[in-house]
């Protein structure tokens, strides 16, 4: 190792990934999808009485191509689903979501057949807020969840993808099961 | 026909025609005769039942004795009533007279299928409503300038307000009836991904 003499009291060690996260928790920029009432809900949070941007999310980013948080705000409708999915991807890496609301979540109490059931039916969402709408203060508890898992801990989105690699895997697995048992009665069928 | 004509309104009794209303239906009336199936009068304005093949004409001769603004085109499945209906569907069209605060109500039958004549061409208003319409309902307009979806995506399948359709969606009552196997959810992350 190439450490000359003892640290003191000034030198923190670390892992340079804690403090690229340590970063980029604290200067998250929001880039706010907001389609209906949430999205009132959401400007207060931005205002001075509860202001996101004592937890480092200050500036709104109004292009995705400028962020890291992508904040669903509100019911996607079915048309609205490409949209939402195009601002997703041009979103640069490393990117999170934050689903604010009912109906961003679960669609809420539109189960009808014009709006998406939950925007995690296509994009990975970190921390889901519930309420209709939430409370400014559920929003900040959302973005302090966030910061968390930037900072290290699983979270759900983690679990999410995780579970998505099991799902394809099982069903290529059953899949190929059941061809080699087709092969295998077709390969009797000859013999007979 | 008489003087006094009912209401399509319950509890509401029959009553004479004002002066203006008496005009509007002699003038549909004389232009239709027997096309003109039924009128009646409601509290607030004449309710005329025709064939709807000639609506074009009818939206020509009311505008030409005042009726100058169209306020909507809509339709009516009356698919759960059809024993106090003809046809499965209505189409319902109000028109108003701006000057004066007159409004006539003008409904057709139609069955499933069966097309209605646009009257984009007379009042360029009609335009969404008919693309309205065929999207919710499923009728066709007839020499309408482009009849695309207007309000579901264009290559939704179905017509969401008709009354046989699922209020979810069709893919959602499958799995509400615990028809659809497997995860959906993952179904339309890779369909959507695909795109």
């Amino acid at each position: 190792m190439g450490l000359i003499g003892q640290p003191t009291d000034n030198v923190i060690l670390g892992k340079i990934n804690d403090l690229v996260a340590w970063g980029r928790k604290y200067s998250l920029w929001p880039t706010p999808f907001a389609t209906a009432c949430c999205g009132i809900e959401y400007m207060s949070v931005m205002t001075a009485r509860t202001d996101l941007g004592r937890f480092g999310a200050e500036r709104q980013s109004f292009s995705p191509r400028q962020a890291d948080l992508m904040i669903v705000i509100g019911t996607i409708g079915l048309k609205a689903r490409p949209v939402l999915l195009k601002v997703w991807e041009q979103m640069p890496e490393p990117k999170w979501c934050i689903s604010m609301g009912a109906c961003a979540s679960s669609g809420g109490m539109f189960d009808v057949y014009s709006v998406c059931q939950g925007v995690d039916e296509f994009i990975p969402v970190d921390v889901f807020v519930p309420g209709c709408p939430p409370r400014p203060e559920m929003l900040i508890h959302a973005l302090v969840l966030l910061q968390e898992q930037i900072q290290g801990k699983p979270g759900v989105a983690h679990e999410r993808r995780m579970f998505i690699r099991r799902e394809v895997q099982q069903s290529v697995n059953s899949e190929f099961q059941a061809r080699q048992a087709e092969d295998v009665v077709r390969k009797q069928g000859q013999a007979t | 026909m008489s003087e006094t004509f009912r209401s399509t309104v319950t509890n509401h009794d029959e009553r004479e025609a004002t002066e203006w209303e008496r005009s509007v239906i002699d003038t549909v009336v004389s232009l239709l005769g027997g096309d003109l199936h039924d009128a009646l009068l409601d509290p607030n304005m004449p309710h005329l039942v025709i064939d709807p093949a000639r609506i074009d004409e009818v939206t020509e001769a009311l505008r030409e004795v005042g009726f100058s603004f169209l306020l909507d085109v809509t339709a009516v499945d009356y698919s759960e009533h059809t024993d106090e209906h003809p046809e499965r569907f209505a189409v319902v069209w109000h028109f108003l007279d701006r000057p004066h605060g007159r409004r006539v109500r003008v409904k057709g039958y139609v069955a499933d299928g069966d097309s209605v004549p646009s009257i984009a061409s007379i009042h360029p208003a009609a335009n969404w409503a008919e693309r309205e319409v065929w999207d919710m309902m499923g009728i066709p307009f007839s020499g309408h300038p482009s009849l695309t979806r207007i309000l579901m995506p264009l290559d939704y399948e179905g017509h969401p307000q008709r009354k046989d359709f699922p209020i979810e969606g069709p893919e959602r009552a499958k799995q509400v009836r615990g028809e659809l196997q497997g995860n959906k959810h993952l179904t339309s992350w890779k369909e959507l991904h695909d795109l």
